[in-house]
């Protein structure tokens, strides 16, 4: 077996250490990533949502300067957002280059994505669910978490297991500036080295993640849909 | 401010709809008042402005013009904080029930009372008692996909009153309910306004449902209201075309004198009958007209079809009968009924008869 792997995965065996490091610096950008953009994104799903055409604070100025924002920059690529932000991630890191200046591009890529997956989600609470909740006197407040969030979860979690895999997906595109991670692996040894095992390597340990995340995301699609 | 009997007290309400390129006059110049303890029906086609004017009264929609006077309180003077407590006092029932479906019954009864300053265990209790009230204390822990029509509608009516309302606001919501069930609701409601005193206005196009439990109604066309009565007036005597239409739906006599009129000793009616329909509102039910009519003009009368309503106890009865003797005696056997408040449609009539009677009558 232990030979089995080092014929088939020399590179990898050898420089094993390497490996389980770029996992785990995935798995800590993916988890910044995934909780910065995810709070900036929900917040702008909500805005969008409670804003927008029959929402309960309707208000079309503030909702369609949120709408434009948010499509500018989701129409920039991703891979040029990269180069894009540096300035900003000099400001706020104090580098451009390493696992944590990746976050700040990661973020900024994802979180638009996000605010309009969960706007998506929130829109379909059936409005006259939101009405009956104001003829009984609640409050926006009330609305905003005991109603469409509640009422939301479901679809929440579903498009927020989307939002991850997607996340997972961009940590890779990051690697390309030297962001570090099982990308940067691909690339640096596998691609640039022709150590192609590695890339296999990058490639199975990613797969693997996107369906443990799926897995564990349509169990409790699951567990929340009445 | 005089206090007064009203439960709501709409004033010169409009609401217009500005679209695009038009504007839609929803409700149109609307003046209604609701004594304290009514049911209160409101009849009208769909797109009548029902749903919009009485979305006026707990201003879930804001009137363009009028003033809005509920429970002696002046809506439109209120404050966000003192229109939300206004609204608990005002419960509100839909069509499609409006369930939270990610909370079970217990949590969508329970939901209106969060930052009340009842304790959990009050909480609780009172969830039990609606449910109790409602008769679904079983279905508690159940989520809304598992109920029927009628059972969401219960839940609703629970969570509907669990501030104690003073106002229930029904709108539609035996719409999407079989008759069977209909009934049921609507005997709970009615159960509702004796037990709690509780003033319920009945958004519907079901002639039937005012007919079983309203006090009161007003009949709803392009935004105004057209008509407005008492039950007993509403049925017997509809003024206006769209309200005839509305009880003409509810009158199970009509329908009875189409079969009769398809029976073919009715299609070859003799020279010497005549078939007639009678209508009679309270106690002349109670005198032997047939009888009479045997006794005092040696008329025969054939009773072919007829019913007897009860309209917040006044009974209103239809007769289909056919009147067969010679001419002249009918002729004064007619005039004798509509002397006794009887009021005498004749559906069909025989040669011998109509000669006597001359082109005076239909
Ligand atoms: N929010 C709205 N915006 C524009 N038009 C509306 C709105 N709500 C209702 N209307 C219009 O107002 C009229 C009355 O509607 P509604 O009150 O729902 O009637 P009903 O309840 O009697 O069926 C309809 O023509 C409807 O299209
Ligand atoms: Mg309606």
């Amino acid at each position: 077996m232990h030979s089995l792997l080092i014929h088939l995965f020399p590179n990898v065996v050898s420089q094993w250490n390497l490996v389980t490091q770029s996992f785990t610096e995935t798995l800590f950008m993916v988890g910044w990533t995934a909780l910065i953009a995810g709070i900036i994104g929900i917040s702008f799903g909500i805005l969008l949502t409670i804003t927008g055409p029959k929402g309960i604070l309707e208000n079309t100025l503030v909702y369609s300067v949120l709408d434009k924002f948010i499509n500018i920059i989701r129409s920039v690529p991703f891979i040029i957002l990269l180069a894009l932000v540096v300035p900003l991630t000099r400001i706020i890191v104090g580098t451009s280059i390493g696992t944590i200046a990746a976050i700040v591009p990661l973020s900024i890529g994802v979180f638009p994505f996000y605010a309009r997956q969960v706007q998506n989600a929130l829109v379909e609470v059936d409005s006259g669910i939101i009405e009956a909740a104001q003829a009984s006197g609640s409050s926006n407040f009330d609305l905003i978490f005991g109603v469409y969030l509640k009422e939301g979860t479901s679809e929440l979690i579903r498009v927020s297991i989307v939002t991850l895999i997607g996340v997972i997906d961009f940590t890779a595109m990051a690697g390309a500036i030297g962001g570090g991670g099982l990308g940067n692996l691909a690339i640096s040894l596998g691609y640039d080295r022709f150590e192609n095992d590695i890339t296999i390597a990058a490639t199975l340990i990613i797969l693997v993640m996107v369906l443990v995340t799926q897995t564990i995301g349509d169990y409790f699609v699951r567990r929340t849909t009445h | 401010m005089i206090k007064n009997n009203l439960a709501v007290n709409l004033i010169n309400i409009d609401v217009t709809f500005k679209q695009k390129n038009h504007v839609i006059k929803a409700v149109d110049d609307v003046t209604l008042k609701i004594e304290k303890g009514d049911i209160y029906g409101i009849v009208g086609y769909s797109g009548a402005g029902k749903s919009t004017l009485v979305r006026v009264i707990n201003l879930l929609q804001a009137p363009s013009n009028g003033s809005v006077i509920v429970n002696d309180q002046n809506m439109l003077a209120l404050h966000s904080n003192q229109l939300r407590y206004a609204r608990k006092k005002i419960g509100m029932i839909f069509q499609h029930f409006n369930l939270m479906n990610a909370r079970t019954v217990a949590g969508n009864v329970a939901f209106p009372l969060r930052k009340s300053n009842l304790t959990k265990k009050q909480i609780n209790d009172k969830v039990d008692q609606l449910l109790a009230l409602v008769g679904l204390t079983d279905k508690k822990l159940t989520y809304p996909s598992q109920l029927s029509g009628g059972q969401k509608q219960r839940v609703a009516i629970a969570r509907a009153l669990s501030n104690d309302p003073d106002i229930l606001i029904s709108d539609e919501a035996t719409s999407a309910l079989d008759p069977k069930t209909t009934k049921s609701i609507l005997i709970l409601l009615a159960s509702l306004n004796q037990k709690l005193n509780l003033t319920i206005i009945l958004i519907t196009h079901e002639m039937q449902a005012v007919k079983q439990i309203c006090n009161n109604a007003a009949v709803m066309e392009n935004g105004r209201i057209v008509e407005r009565n008492n039950i007993v007036n509403i049925f017997s005597q509809p003024e206006v075309k769209i309200t005839q239409e509305f009880v003409a739906t509810a009158n199970q006599i009509d329908e009875a004198i189409d079969s009769v009129l398809a029976q073919p000793n009715i299609k070859h009616l003799k020279t010497n009958e005549v078939l007639i329909k009678l209508k009679y509102i309270g106690t002349v039910t109670d005198e032997p007209i047939i009888v009479g009519l045997y006794k005092q003009f040696e008329v025969t009368a054939n009773i072919l079809a007829g019913n007897v309503e009860n309209l917040k106890d006044t009974p209103v009865g239809n007769l289909v009968i056919i009147l067969s003797g010679q001419a002249n005696n009918v002729k004064h056997a007619l005039k004798f009924l509509e002397g006794l408040d009887v009021k005498v449609t004749i559906l069909k009539i025989g040669n011998d008869i109509k000669s006597v009677i001359g082109g005076s009558k239909r």
